[in-house]
């Protein structure tokens, strides 16, 4: 019975949808990938069983703000990282009942198990002076543009 | 234990008999029994401890978290809902309310609700006469 145990199979689901990931970008010429349409997942609506965590991002004149909810985690259950233009995210959150086996559901509604999540980026950032603090289940990134990505930004007088 | 949809006020049954001005946003939950108790789990990302509210009031369970609002630039993607978490759920005499724990840890809310004594199964000797 332990396979129909709803945390089990989110698990598994999660498993799945990296793989799936993987395998994705293996098979896409590296080209695809940086386009800005690539992000994932392509399947909507699934962390772990809705696509994995929440996103804000957001855009100032010097720098790309991103907040996910990641409820419950510990530091070392999450990873972000940036590869070229994108931003990935790769964790897995627990199920603290796990530990105990023990008692039978009423409600399972919030969602456990890994998640990857791939968001592009609209220009370069400084890898080196990005920063991160994780605080009440949100993390929060502040990654600062390259000054070739500031120096882009081009205004243009309308008279 | 039955969720309280009389009183929350989201979802399809809106009626806000709190009279709340601001939409709320239903938190998902775990509730599991243990041997001595219920165990409430609610994911309220983004709610300090501090602004987390948990109250019994005639055998409603009440848990309102207060998320801050920011946004500082332009938004290029916007997933969040940055509204407090509320939800109610009307609790049995079967639970210990003078003896509920409440503890919160990066985000996530565990209500501890021990079960009353006379809600414990009790041990009946059964005695034999030979």
């Amino acid at each position: 019975m332990a396979s129909l145990k709803p945390t089990e199979w989110r698990q598994r689901l999660g498993r799945l949808r990296e793989d799936l990931a993987n395998t994705v970008d293996q098979w896409l010429p590296e080209r695809a990938r940086s386009t800005e349409e690539m992000e994932s997942p392509p399947w909507p609506d699934s962390f772990m069983t809705q696509g994995g965590p929440k996103l804000d991002v957001e855009e100032t004149e010097h720098d790309i703000r991103v907040r996910a909810e990641l409820p419950g985690m510990n530091k070392e259950d999450f990873s972000a990282e940036i590869t070229g233009n994108r931003l990935v995210l790769r964790g897995e959150k627990k199920c603290s009942r796990e530990e105990t086996k023990e008692g039978a559901y009423y409600y399972a509604e919030c969602s456990y198990g890994s998640f990857v999540r791939t968001v592009p980026l609209p220009c370069e950032v400084n890898t080196d002076e990005a920063e991160g603090e994780y605080k009440n289940g949100v993390l929060k990134l502040r990654l600062p543009k390259t000054e070739e990505a500031k120096a882009k930004r081009v205004n243009v007088e309308v008279s | 234990m039955t969720e309280n949809t009389v009183q929350t006020t989201t979802g399809e049954q809106n009626v806000p008999e709190t009279r709340a001005e601001e939409q709320t946003l239903r938190p998902p939950v775990d509730i599991f029994e243990m041997s001595d108790g219920l165990v409430v789990v609610a994911d309220l990302p983004g709610a300090p401890k501090d602004q987390v509210d948990i109250n019994v009031h005639e055998g409603v369970l009440t848990i309102h978290g207060k998320v801050k609002q920011e946004t500082v630039g332009t938004p290029l993607r916007n997933e969040f809902e940055l509204r407090d978490f509320y939800r109610q759920f009307r609790l049995t005499d079967e639970v210990d309310t003078e003896n509920i724990r409440a503890e919160m840890k990066y985000g996530v809310l565990t209500v501890t609700l021990p079960k009353a004594e006379k809600a414990k199964p009790k041990r009946i000797e059964v005695k034999t006469s030979s």
